[in-house]
Order: structure tokens, then C-alpha cells, then sequence
């Protein structure tokens, strides 16, 4: 579907000591079937991008469409419901929740959408064997190294079969082999009802996709398609 | 009878003694309406003072207790407050992954009854306990620290009273409950308000 995600002039601004405008008048066009790549300097606005298209954050001004239907930034609830079913995230430190084991991490997302433990728990075991971690279904984040972590934190992205994927610089702490197996995992998502989105400092990856974004001054620029 | 003791008519008392003395008042007054013209006092009038100062002790000992029932809601919010600080990067991730602000208030609110209503529960225990064994603590601690704790010549009493009142048990374990449940409202609101960027980004 072209057009999926629209992004129209967006701003955002940070009010600390002083005014910081990290994303001007910026906009572009997402559509399924396709994986993006951002790239970009530290501070230019890569993280802010995902995390206003997540609906966590909120523009200063301009507008976001998913599937042609405005996001209202004031209605938390109904936004929150959005990205628990249409959104999944993943991020750089894989932000398991400690306390929980590899598959509780996954089932939880799951589980406060539909409500039915069984379910979640079905699901979530197909998916750690997705990404070949049945073994450590009962292991804390703790005993798990950062490539398993940054697995577990894809099959919990993806329990509830997201529209969007976005992965914040997802092979940033990883060394290179194993930020090959992940990325192959997230490349492996994709599918012509899916838009995968990652910000990466990679290269190599950001290579990878079919549309290369860079993103100068708070803009994005088109590399290739 | 009044012959044989010199008494005249003005001089004559009449005792009325009752299987059950506590409840006084009302007999007083069933007594006060046959003898109109009669003064009619009970035991509790004859030691008038004594009990006015039980009543002001009661009174004070219903504030100090009322005092720590405010001191402990406090501490169940202050305790509710450091978790959410403790947890606000796991919140910020439960954001993230779509758990609706009303789940998050949910799981803080629970966190609070549940510490309420065990701690509720715990102290009906020991209050029990206590009151059971009350008389064998006194004669144990009077014995190991060489004291006369209750002395019988200062309080009339044998042995520590004491009395087990359901009623008072279900109003005051009913208040305790219901003090949770209000302080932890506070924390629980305040755990779903954080935003996930900051907590995040700051973690």
C-alpha cells in the first residue's frame, strides 16, 4: 500500500536551556512492503522521528497519518490502544523488563492487548522458536547476552503481528556477527502488509534496505529507492 | 426495721444489685421512674472520677492511634511513590509496548491493596494474639524486668482485662482497608502520568 505512514511538515522542539529545533518542516511518505533505513549523525533527530511515528512523543506542530487517518496526539488512550496493535518497537538497549523471564517479556504485549493469557503464551513460544531461543524461554534478561536479548525484544516488537516495525539503531550494541543474525531476523519480517522502519549508524545495514533515508538538519533526504 | 436501727424515713437507702452491671444507665433510669422523688445513683456515679479519667485516657489513646493509622498511610504512599520511581523505566517500556495507562494504574493500585489488606489482616493477628495473651506477656515481662507492671493496688484488677469485640475488629480493619485504597489512588496516577521519552531517555 503506498502512502501508509504520511508525515506532513512536522517540528519538533526540545525547550531546555535554550530552544533545540531537532526536526523542521519534515516530510515523507511511507508504504508497506518496504524497509527504510535512517541514517544520520548523532542529534539528528532519528530517534525523535521513531518516536513521534510510535506515537510516544508528540510534534510541536504538523501531522502524522497512518492509512490516511490523522493521529490526534491529544487522545492517549486511543493512541495507546493504536500501537499496541499496529506498532512494534524495538530499541537499541533491548528494554526487557528485568523482572520477567524471556517469554513473560514477550506474552506481556500480547497479553494487555487481548487479555487471554493462553494465547499469549502460545504465541510468544512460536516466536521465541522464530528466533531460536525456545531454551530460554525461562531465562531473565540478566542471563541472556545482548544478541539473545536483542531477539527476545523482536519477538515481543512483533507478538501482536504489527503494520509498523521501528527499530531504534536495533544492532547498535551488538558486535558484528551478531548484528548480522538480528538484522537478518528483522529483515526476514518483511511482508507487503508490513513497513519496517531502523535507524542505524551502520552502513552496511542501512545498505541493506530499500530505501535509504539521511537525515541532515532535522530533514530527511531520499538516497535511493 | 427502721426501729430496731433508730433510722427515720429520710434516713432509708435501698441497693439494687444486677446480674449484669454494665449496662447501667437504662436501669438507672427505670429505677429513677418508680422513685420519683428519690436520688438514685449508680457505681458508675460513685466513682465518677475515676472513670472520666479512663474516658480522657480512652479518648487520648483513640487519637494516638488514629495518629499512627496517618503516619502508616504515609508511609504506604511514600513506599507506592519510591517504587514508581524505582520502576519508571519499566513503566516507560510497558508504554511503549501499548499497556493502557488504566493497566498501569491497575498494577500500582493492586501493589497498594494487596500491601494494605495483608498488612491489615497481619495486624487483626497479632491484635488477637495479644489481647489473648495479654496477662502471661505482663506476668513474663514483669518477672524478667523486675517490675510491677498493672499493679493491683493502683488499678483494682487481678489480672490485665481485656476484650475481644468482633465489631470493633470489622469497623477498624474495614477504616484501614478503606485508608489504602485512598492513598494509594495518589501514586498509582502518578506512575501512569510519566512520560516514557523522559523516562527512557533518562534511565
Amino acid at each position: 500500500m503506498n502512502n501508509y505512514l504520511e508525515i506532513k511538515n512536522i517540528s519538533k522542539t526540545f525547550n531546555t536551556n535554550k530552544k533545540l529545533r531537532v526536526l523542521k518542516n519534515l516530510s515523507y511518505n511511507f508504504s508497506k512492503g518496504k524497509i527504510y533505513s535512517l541514517m544520520g549523525p548523532s542529534g539528528s533527530g532519528k530517534s525523535t522521528l521513531l518516536n513521534l511515528i510510535s506515537l510516544i512523543d508528540r510534534p510541536t506542530s504538523g501531522s502524522i497519518n497512518f492509512n490516511q487517518s490523522p493521529i490526534d496526539f491529544n487522545n492517549n488512550d486511543k493512541n495507546d490502544i493504536f500501537r499496541a496493535k499496529k506498532i512494534g518497537i524495538i530499541y537499541q538497549q533491548n528494554n526487557l523488563l528485568p523482572d520477567f523471564t524471556a517469554l513473560e517479556n514477550i506474552y506481556l504485549a500480547s497479553l494487555s492487548l487481548h487479555n487471554d493469557k493462553n494465547l499469549a503464551i502460545t504465541k510468544a513460544k512460536h516466536l521465541l522458536k522464530l528466533v531460536d531461543l525456545s531454551n530460554r524461554a525461562e531465562h531473565y534478561p540478566s542471563q541472556l547476552s545482548g544478541g539473545e536479548s536483542q531477539r527476545v525484544s523482536i519477538a515481543r516488537a512483533i507478538i501482536n503481528d504489527p503494520e509498523v516495525i521501528l527499530a531504534d539503531e536495533p544492532t547498535g550494541s551488538l558486535d558484528m556477527d551478531t548484528a548480522k543474525d538480528v538484522f537478518q531476523i528483522l529483515k526476514n519480517l518483511k511482508s507487503s502488509s508490513r513497513l519496517i522502519i531502523f535507524a542505524t549508524h551502520n552502513r552496511f545495514f542501512a545498505n541493506k534496505a530499500d530505501c535509504l533515508l539521511e537525515m541532515i538538519n532535522g530533514s530527511v533526504k531520499n538516497i535511493n529507492v | 426495721m427502721d426501729d430496731f436501727f433508730g433510722f427515720e424515713f429520710k434516713d432509708r437507702n435501698l441497693e439494687i444489685y444486677l446480674k449484669k452491671p454494665n449496662n447501667i444507665e437504662p436501669q438507672k433510669e427505670i429505677v429513677q421512674k418508680i422513685f420519683k422523688d428519690e436520688f438514685v445513683y449508680s457505681w458508675a456515679d460513685m466513682n465518677s472520677s475515676l472513670f472520666s479519667a479512663l474516658k480522657v485516657e480512652r479518648n487520648v489513646m483513640f487519637i494516638i492511634l488514629s495518629l499512627i493509622i496517618i503516619v502508616a498511610a504515609f508511609n504506604i504512599i511514600s513506599g507506592l511513590t519510591i517504587l514508581v520511581k524505582n520502576k519508571t523505566r519499566d513503566i516507560a517500556i510497558l508504554k511503549s509496548i501499548g499497556v493502557l495507562n488504566k493497566s498501569i494504574v491497575k498494577i500500582f493500585f493492586l501493589i497498594g491493596v494487596i500491601i494494605g489488606t495483608s498488612a491489615t489482616i497481619f495486624g487483626i493477628f497479632l491484635g488477637v494474639t495479644f489481647s489473648l495473651y495479654v496477662e502471661n506477656l505482663r506476668q513474663f515481662l514483669s518477672s524478667v524486668f523486675n517490675i510491677s507492671l498493672f499493679p493491683e493496688e493502683i488499678y483494682f484488677l487481678s489480672k490485665m482485662p481485656t476484650e475481644i469485640n468482633p465489631t470493633s475488629i470489622l469497623i477498624i480493619s474495614t477504616c484501614s482497608i478503606a485508608i489504602t485504597v485512598i492513598v494509594s489512588i495518589f501514586p498509582a496516577f502518578r506512575a501512569a502520568k510519566l512520560d516514557p521519552i523522559k523516562a527512557l531517555k533518562y534511565e
